[in-house]
């Protein structure tokens, strides 16, 4: 073989090669038969759930077109950090312009940046959601406050539970209440749990519950209400948010 | 080409020609090879990742003492008695750091708090993965014998199922997961040895099929075969995925089977009197809380009621009027074991019932079933079906014996080697995909293969795959003293007459005493020492509502005179707490002055009107129990035990322990002692 | 200065330390050459003069020596492995994951360990069809030639025992295999079975007893046998050289007529 032949060879592979780069994952097999002129979130936005687990209620998002009218057939993406799954990532809108997928948490505590996406005419319409991981303390939190808390600190009634907030002369703070709750420090909340309202110059309504839970349950009070806090608690924005 | 060839030559000449030269040659090729693995362990992954922590930390505000706390080298977690030697602390480096609480890139994630210090238990015990290992692919990834790959962090609460048995407040997933293993009769076939010594027991009470004949129709049982969850949404009944011939088969052979029970045969139903109002049974219902119990799905398709009794949506369908009034009249006669309280009703009073209940049905439900008369022959399938499918796991069925050893042992199933799994295409190859896959599927795995589908959601899938993995050798095998064993149900029986009574009423279907029955209601164990008599015997004639916490409300059984008496007495003489005493208890009858200082302490001091009503002119406070009467109810010495320590006398309870002195105590209950019947009566409910 | 250093290295080798450990003194004369080998415990083995043919590489190809070279290694690795690792049942597997993690060099000191035994085992027998296809075992070479059976033999076993040492699913299952096929011989197959395992089954005592074997007993017998396979080479007359290779005519024609090493 000539050294001619030889470096032709191997330029043609080379060639060959990049010829045959890996394609990019197509975004769907799905052909979106309108185009939309906005997106909004119906439900499923502001969520609360363990980490690594998918949320209770799934994410329901729904195109409109430019008279404000539900569309069918347009394509909605969905976006997330690293380690948010989508079931599924892409879906057209049904007959109601709804389209709906399941959101799996990543296994990172913290607030999750979340984004919608309908292509639309000319851009790419985007919507933000935020939904909110709880890691093992913090959803430790959750159970003990949902036991012992929510009755008083709960506005809300189901059938199973009637809230006690009506029957209080002094009205206490929901738990994700960040405007108030956001000002109090680690050491006032934890004071208030385990000594009651007067360890803070309020109503003794609130009893204490030093005695009743473990300081690790009430360190996981805490960090519930940090966690769940509207607006975020240290406002650096998202713990942890897209790329 | 020539030239090459010359050059080689020259080369080879150059290097080997001489054997001194050759030798020298060889001697530093062979240094520069023995060097080489010196210089991979020290450019070792493990090496990299640790200067990557280093400069991840170099520009923060701690990096000082970030730094100070940095100590290079293998770090290792070593825990002889539970066979743990863990590396993972070698790259995972931020894992103690509470300033990395912002870190969001593995491997230098600051770890969440939890209960156990990291040290003391190491890190594969909770998340598996091969501990000894200080690459990435072999630490999380490897599958060879004896080591998982990392867990997926939706099953992390397998790895606190290990020690504890007991249920964790912080472990929802595994405590569903273990439920509904007992609830949904999976250890009814599966023999799962808890590791403190017990099989665990099934408690979806699956109805006996010996006299099923007079319960119901052939028709029913074939729909009911074919998709139980179509009859009750709540069903926990597997679907076995019959063809219409086999369930034909089954339902023919247990109708043949079935024996008639003593009493049905000459039942003749009540009439409901003329004049009845038509929503007379809807109110009986009601007011028997029977949706303590049952369940019924409402207009918008959601459940409402309890879930101890099955679910009565389709009633009618199902039952015949006749059993269904023999049963409401007695439930024991037809099941002796029932759960069912034996409700004193007149037989008006049934009659309303049954015809409620024979309302509840569902036109479409079984519509097209028509089943012609079946042959001997397919009676004889049936019979073999039934014993093939394991029917008799479950169901008591005549002529069909329990089956032994029908399905894999699970005691140890969270350490089930890979090698021994088949995956279906598709499937992770991990321990934990291959049990929920069998869950979801589990005939899809190899052919002959008999286990039921379970109408599960993703998430209570999750939960008993948690339950599972918990299952493992490292749980059956640990030193004891690790252990934290759970709750064990009693098999404790009152005796005499008040025991045969408290049997008809079913009481433990519902209340707990000395460790047997059901959390539903308050445990009854010292209920002689909390409850003043009087009031005990009223609550059983009417039964009010006490406690605002609970959703479910205590039945009225229309005992008579002489029966509340047994119960009343037993209750009061037997159930007392060891550690009240009434010689040392403050009086039931306080001077004043006493009086007004626990007043004083009861609305401003502890502020107890935020959860109880003590006047229901003043106050609204609804989570606690109502205590205009309790001066009535309860003795003087529980109320003092119970404000010094709640938790003592109901653990659980959602009373805060506020640490109240003894003069305190005393004064508050000499307040409460003198609430007996102020303000509004309590109604009847 | 090479004449400064020179003088020092005499007077180091004329001191008495170094006379009373080389008692055969200095020089480059025939005698002080022949005496260093001669009077050496470790190589008094060999004889102190070699015919120049038998270094030549198509005589041997040096296999004999490679396999000795390999046979080394496998000691030093195999010591420095055993510094790292206890012949028990669950601990054995756990040493090896700390040799392949942990130890500096472990995964290097293993693998070679491992290599220079599948190298060795390649090695014997190449030499042994060297020896067989040149003729090598022609007489007076016959005892020889048995002797070499034995290091076969020795050499497989030690591959045997060697298996099992990591105490993993391959070793745990070849073992099985293996010592079930000499449950087949017959009249003492079940006995010779026993003797192997030190019981019943592959538990255990059998690692233990796989390890003394692999470590003590095969290694010593080894080394006897190969030393009585060197002795015998220099007693029949050197390494067999073979009529037809041309260095040898060359040589015959060149020297006196002495008869060739019998």
């Amino acid at each position: 073989m000539t050294r001619r032949s030889v470096a032709f060879a191997v330029l043609l592979l080379m060639g060959a090669v990049a010829g045959c780069k890996r394609q990019p994952a197509s975004s769907s097999a799905l052909k979106p038969t309108a185009v939309g002129a906005a997106i909004v979130e119906s439900s499923g936005g502001k969520q609360v759930g363990p980490t690594g687990m998918e949320l209770a209620d799934p994410l329901v998002v729904q195109v409109n077109d430019d008279q404000g009218n539900a569309l069918t057939g347009a394509l909605v993406e969905f976006h997330g950090p690293a380690g948010v799954r989508f079931n599924p990532a892409a879906v057209l809108t049904d007959s109601n312009g709804e389209a709906t997928t399941a959101v799996t948490l990543g296994a990172i505590t913290g607030r999750y940046q979340l984004t919608a996406t309908t292509p639309g005419k000319s851009q790419t319409f985007t919507l933000p959601i935020v939904e909110t991981a709880l890691g093992y303390q913090q959803e430790l939190g959750y159970i003990v406050a949902d036991k012992y808390c929510s009755r008083c600190h709960n506005p809300e009634s189901s059938a199973e539970q009637v809230s006690n907030y009506d029957n209080l002369e002094v009205k206490p703070h929901r738990f994700n209440d960040g405007a108030t709750l956001n000002k109090m420090s680690d050491a006032d909340l934890t004071a208030i749990i385990q000594h009651g309202g007067p360890a803070l110059n309020r109503s003794a309504l609130m009893p204490p519950y030093g005695n009743t839970l473990s300081p690790a349950d009430v360190a996981a009070i805490v960090a519930y209400i940090r966690a769940v806090a509207v607006p975020p608690y240290q406002s650096a924005g998202t713990v942890y948010g897209q790329k | 080409m020539k030239a090459i060839k010359n050059y080689l030559s020259s080369l080879w000449r150059a290097l080997f020609g001489d054997t001194m030269r050759a030798f020298g040659v060889v001697s530093v090729v062979l240094l520069i090879a023995l060097a080489i693995a010196p210089a991979k362990d020290h450019f070792s992954q493990w090496h990299s990742y640790q200067n990557g922590y280093l400069s991840l930390i170099r520009d923060r505000s701690d990096a000082v003492s970030l730094r100070r706390r940095f100590t290079p080298g293998i770090q290792q977690i070593w825990l002889p008695e539970l066979g743990v030697v863990d590396r993972c602390a070698t790259c995972h480096l931020g894992l103690k750091e509470a300033s990395l609480a912002d870190v969001a890139i593995q491997p230098y994630r600051k770890h969440p708090v939890i209960p156990h210090p990291l040290d003391s238990y190491g890190c594969v015990i909770c998340h598996r993965g091969q501990g000894p290992a200080t690459t990435v692919v072999e630490a999380h990834y490897s599958q060879q014998a004896g080591v998982d790959p990392i867990l997926p962090d939706r099953y992390i609460g397998s790895g606190c199922g290990q020690c504890h048995q007991n249920e964790l407040t912080g472990t929802p997933q595994l405590n569903l997961g273990r439920k509904m293993l007992a609830q949904y009769g999976c250890v009814n076939c599966h023999t799962v040895k808890t590791p403190d010594g017990r099989i665990m027991k099934g408690t979806d009470d699956p109805p006996s099929l010996e006299h099923i004949a007079d319960k119901t129709t052939r028709e029913w049982i074939f729909s009911w075969l074919k998709d139980p969850q179509a009859y009750a949404v709540s069903a926990t009944m597997p679907n076995y995925n019959l063809s219409d011939a086999d369930a034909s088969d089954i339902s023919a052979f247990l109708m043949s089977s079935s024996t008639p029970r003593a009493g049905d045969n000459d039942a003749v139903l009540i009439p409901v009197a003329k004049n009845a109002d038509p929503t007379a049974g809807a109110s009986l219902y009601g007011e028997s809380f029977c949706a303590t119990c049952h369940a019924v799905q409402n207009g918008a398709g959601n459940l409402v009621g309890g879930d101890v009794g099955p679910e009565l949506t389709r009633i009618g369908n199902k039952a015949k009027p006749g059993w269904l009034q023999a049963w409401v009249e007695n439930p024991h006669t037809y099941n002796p074991n029932t759960l069912m309280p034996h409700y004193r009703f007149t037989p008006q009073q049934v009659a309303l019932l049954v015809s409620y209940l024979m309302n509840k049905s569902d036109s479409d439900y079984g519509a097209n079933v028509q089943l012609s008369a079946a042959t001997p022959a397919q009676i004889a399938h049936g019979r073999r079906l039934v014993a093939e499918l394991g029917c008799a796991a479950c169901h008591k069925i005549n002529g069909v014996g329990k089956p032994d050893n029908f399905a894999p042992d699970l005691s140890r199933i969270g350490s089930k080697p890979l090698a021994q799994l088949i995956f279906l295409p598709g499937m992770q190859h991990t321990l934990p995909s291959y049990i929920a896959g069998k869950i979801k599927q589990p005939q899809a795995f190899g052919p002959g293969l008999k286990m039921p589908v379970f109408a599960l959601t993703d998430l209570q899938r999750d939960a008993l795959t948690t339950a599972l993995l918990s299952l493992d050798d490292r749980s059956q095998t640990m030193p004891d003293k690790l252990r934290v064993a759970g709750f064990q149900q009693t098999d404790y029986e009152p005796a005499g007459q008040a025991g045969k009574l408290m049997q008809d009423l079913a009481c433990f279907s519902c209340h707990r005493i000395d460790g047997h029955g059901s959390d539903l209601a308050p445990d009854l164990s010292f209920e002689g020492s909390a409850v003043q008599r009087q009031w005990l015997d009223n609550f059983l004639k009417n039964p009010n509502t006490l406690r605002p916490a609970l959703t479910r409300r205590m039945p009225r059984f229309n005992l008579s005179d002489a029966d509340r008496k047994i119960l009343t007495d037993y209750i009061m003489v037997v159930y007392q707490s060891p550690n009240i005493d009434p010689e040392t208890a403050p009086p039931a009858v306080n001077p004043p002055a006493l009086v007004e200082h626990g007043r004083q302490l009861f609305y401003s001091k502890y502020a107890c009107q935020s959860c109880h009503i003590a006047n229901t002119k003043t106050d609204k406070g609804y989570i606690g129990p109502t205590l205009t009467q309790v001066g009535s109810r309860l003795n003087p010495a529980w109320i003092y035990a119970w404000l010094k320590d709640p938790q003592a006398l109901r653990p659980g309870t959602l009373e805060p322990n506020q640490k109240i002195s003894d003069d305190d105590a005393r004064a508050l209950t000499a307040f409460l002692m003198t609430l007996k019947n102020s303000g509004a009566q309590e109604t009847t409910r | 200065m090479p004449g400064k250093t020179d003088k020092i290295l005499e007077q180091i080798e004329r001191s008495r330390v170094w006379r009373s450990i080389f008692r055969s003194g200095r020089g480059g004369s025939p005698l002080h050459r022949a005496l260093a080998i001669q009077q050496n415990v470790f190589l008094h083995l060999f004889s102190t003069k070699v015919r120049k043919r038998m270094l030549g590489f198509n005589a041997t190809w040096y296999l004999g020596a490679l396999t000795l070279g390999t046979f080394l290694i496998l000691i030093v690795t195999g010591v420095l492995l055993m510094l790292y690792y206890h012949p028990s049942v669950p601990q054995a597997y756990a040493d090896m994951k700390d040799l392949q993690f942990v130890v500096s060099s472990g995964l290097f000191l293993r693998n070679l360990h491992r290599w220079s035994a599948q190298v060795m085992v390649f090695l014997v027998f190449a030499h042994m069809f060297r020896v067989f296809y040149r003729g090598a075992y022609r007489p007076p070479r016959e005892f020889n030639w048995v002797v070499g059976v034995v290091l076969l033999l020795i050499t497989l076993l030690l591959s045997y025992t060697g298996y099992l040492l990591p105490w993993d699913q391959l070793a745990y299952w070849a073992i099985t295999v293996g010592s079930n096929l000499s449950k087949a011989v017959p009249l003492v197959g079940d006995k010779i079975h026993f003797l192997l395992l030190g019981g019943n089954e592959v538990n255990a005592n059998a690692l233990l007893r796989f390890y003394v074997l692999h470590c003590l007993i095969l290694p010593l017998a080894a080394l006897l046998f190969i030393a009585v396979h060197f002795w015998r080479i220099r007693k029949d007359g050197g390494l067999y050289v073979h009529q037809s290779d041309p260095k040898t005519l060359a040589a015959s024609k060149k020297v006196a007529p002495e008869k060739e090493a019998k």
